[in-house]
């Protein structure tokens, strides 16, 4: 009679028991990670129009910043980029091939030059990676060789290695006879390298686009791409909306936010940051940032800016970086160098031109023409099609220095602030006319930081 | 009244539990069915009727991401998604209280002109032209996965 009774009772117990498995779940769901990022939690997914994968990320990073107005989320998405399994609720299955920083040299073939998208031909400007890769920047190749023809080991400064071994490629354009060289190998001291060799090469390969940044404030930046594009500030702390980024830990972008506005301090998370001290071969961060309280803001920027041994003119410390370095200068041009001063594209004279001449301008024709394409990337600038604007001695647009009507004006790339840039041509300037490269002008023009 | 007996009670039991578990796994799967998601353009959509709009004007049918074009001669449709990457086209002009001179990509700067041909920008190729048709009902019907000749019109 009781085994009956029991018998009964097993149908009840296994729907009790599937219950309990179906609360469970409930429960679990319920109090998922994720919810805790939202007030009103929900899943929320984009299918962009890139892949037509769907993907869920933005259920947590639901209030992320859309990282440009040319990489809209519902187009590219978060996969194409950052890897991990987009459809993936669960916070480590969800980063299972996260790719942290898509800009990183290491990853970037797939992500920001996948689909050719910034991998292509020359001819259509797209091949962004595979220049550089090949600039002195990523190489290091100027600062190797050097070292190697200061201490023996090589008779000249021709740049033979760099970080990582690398070749020239078809395509590039007319570089105007600059000195190149064909190959890098990979740079690793012979055993019997003098020691101060195998020092630099042990403490001093940390400033190209592959090496990590210092973890300290004025130095936190990304590596690769993102280091130029992904802006920092000086205390490395986020102050986006992902709800997911803690806002107290120093070491993270500003904002998830690509851009061509590109302030000088960025640069100076690398350039002007400290010195190698040869005797040792270690890396000496500069004592005497950050500025003191004391100075204005002009003479902070400078301090900062520059160290103490260098004559810079009054564009130097007022404008940016980029607003006088050519992509094809900062972003390499193809083509392999043994030294910034070989790759070098701009001199005053781009700008200011000659005692003889005004500044190299065109007249913006093709609404194909890359000027127009560079603007569009640029919030500050406006450019059309008719625009006259500067162009360096090999035809590298320069889309934000515009002649309007008898001035010639510059807008700051970063911030917008325009300037109208005085010409040598008609100034009392008396500098010979066979001596106009930057170092003459700096003769009368330089502030000295002192 | 019949006392209840216990394999009734258990029965009862057992279904309440059963009722109990598929409601609760069932609110759950609607709860995920209805979360918030950007929808996949449908390959059809309808677009009103045609009294509805003026001739000539321009609209952008969200639905099917298309603008509904009315001229002097009748009804077609642009795709709005760039041929480049996919962003979605912006029409500069509204083709009623000023012309239509063309489309413009937020994305990278592709440029059409009014007939959705390519003119400038990384985008490979025009704009399609989409089939617009009449339903039983007198709607218009906008299809995105039928691709038609720049010079058909629907006469409505």
């Amino acid at each position: 009679m009781r085994r009956v009774a029991l018998a009964g009772l097993w149908p009840l117990l296994a729907t009790a028991g599937l219950l309990l498995v179906v609360v469970g779940a409930w429960l679990r769901e319920r109090t998922a990670p994720w919810r805790r990022y939202q007030d009103d939690p929900q899943v929320r997914a984009v299918v962009p129009s890139l892949t037509g994968q769907r993907e869920l990320c933005l259920t947590c990073h639901w209030s992320i910043e859309e990282i440009s107005p040319s990489h809209p989320v519902e187009v590219v998405g978060c996969v194409a980029c950052h890897g991990g399994v987009g459809i993936a609720l669960d916070e480590d299955l969800a980063h299972t091939g996260l790719i942290r920083n898509p800009g990183d040299l290491s990853v970037a073939a797939q992500t920001c030059g996948g689909s050719a998208c910034h991998s292509g031909a020359p001819a259509d400007h797209r091949d962004h990676l595979p220049r550089v890769e090949r600039s002195i920047q990523a190489t290091y190749a100027g600062a190797i060789a050097y070292v190697l023809r200061a201490f023996g080991v090589q008779p000249d400064s021709v740049a033979r290695f760099g970080i990582y071994a690398v070749q020239s490629y078809e395509g590039p354009p007319d570089n105007g006879g600059r000195p190149v060289v064909e190959a890098l190998a990979a740079f690793q001291p012979a055993p019997d390298a003098p020691p101060l060799v195998q020092q630099f090469a042990g403490n001093c390969l940390t400033c190209h686009l592959s090496a990590e940044a210092i973890q300290a404030p004025y130095f936190y930046r990304a590596t690769g791409c993102s280091a130029c594009h992904v802006l920092y500030d000086n205390d490395g702390l986020y102050k986006g909306g992902d709800p997911t980024l803690p806002r107290d830990e120093p070491g993270h972008m500003r904002r998830h936010e690509l851009t061509t506005a590109i302030p000088y301090t960025q640069c100076n998370h690398c350039h002007n940051r400290g010195n190698y001290e040869l005797p040792t071969m270690t890396f000496v961060p500069r004592a005497d940032i950050p500025a003191p309280d004391y100075l204005n803001a002009i003479e902070r920027r400078v301090h900062e800016y520059y160290q103490p041994i260098g004559q810079f003119t009054l564009c130097e410390w007022e404008l940016d970086c980029v607003d006088c370095h050519t992509r094809r200068e900062v972003m390499g041009d193809g083509y392999l160098y043994s030294s910034q001063r070989d790759a070098r594209y701009t001199e005053c004279r781009t700008c200011h031109g000659t005692l003889d001449a005004p500044p190299l301008s065109y007249t913006i024709t093709d609404p194909d023409d890359l000027a127009l394409r560079l603007a569009f990337l640029n919030p500050n600038l406006e450019l059309q099609v008719g625009d006259t604007i500067l162009m360096t001695d090999l035809g590298e647009p320069l889309p934000h220095v515009v002649w309007r009507g008898d001035r010639l004006e510059l807008t700051m790339k970063a911030t917008g602030q325009r300037y109208d840039v005085p010409l040598v041509l008609g100034s009392g300037c008396q500098q010979r006319p066979d001596q106009q490269e930057s170092h003459y002008c700096h003769v009368c023009h330089a502030y000295e930081r002192e | 009244m019949e006392p209840l007996s216990r394999r009734k009670l258990f029965t009862g039991l057992r279904k309440a539990l059963l009722a109990a578990t598929g409601a609760l796994a069932a609110g759950e799967a609607a709860q995920m069915m209805a979360h918030s998601s950007q929808p996949e353009p449908p390959e059809s959509a309808t677009a009103g009727k045609p009294e509805d709009y003026a001739a000539p004007s321009l609209t952008f049918v969200r639905d099917v991401r298309a603008y509904l074009v009315r001229d002097a001669l009748g009804f077609y449709a642009l795709d709005a998604v760039c041929s480049h990457l996919g962003c979605l086209v912006r029409a500069v002009g509204d083709g009623q209280n000023s012309p239509l001179l063309g489309f413009e990509c937020p994305c990278h700067n592709s440029h059409y002109d009014a007939q959705g041909e390519r003119i400038s920008g990384p985008a490979p190729r025009g704009l399609r032209y989409l089939a617009v048709e009449l339903d039983s009902t007198g709607n218009l019907i906008i299809h995105r996965d039928r691709e038609t000749h720049p010079d058909d019109r629907l006469i409505a």
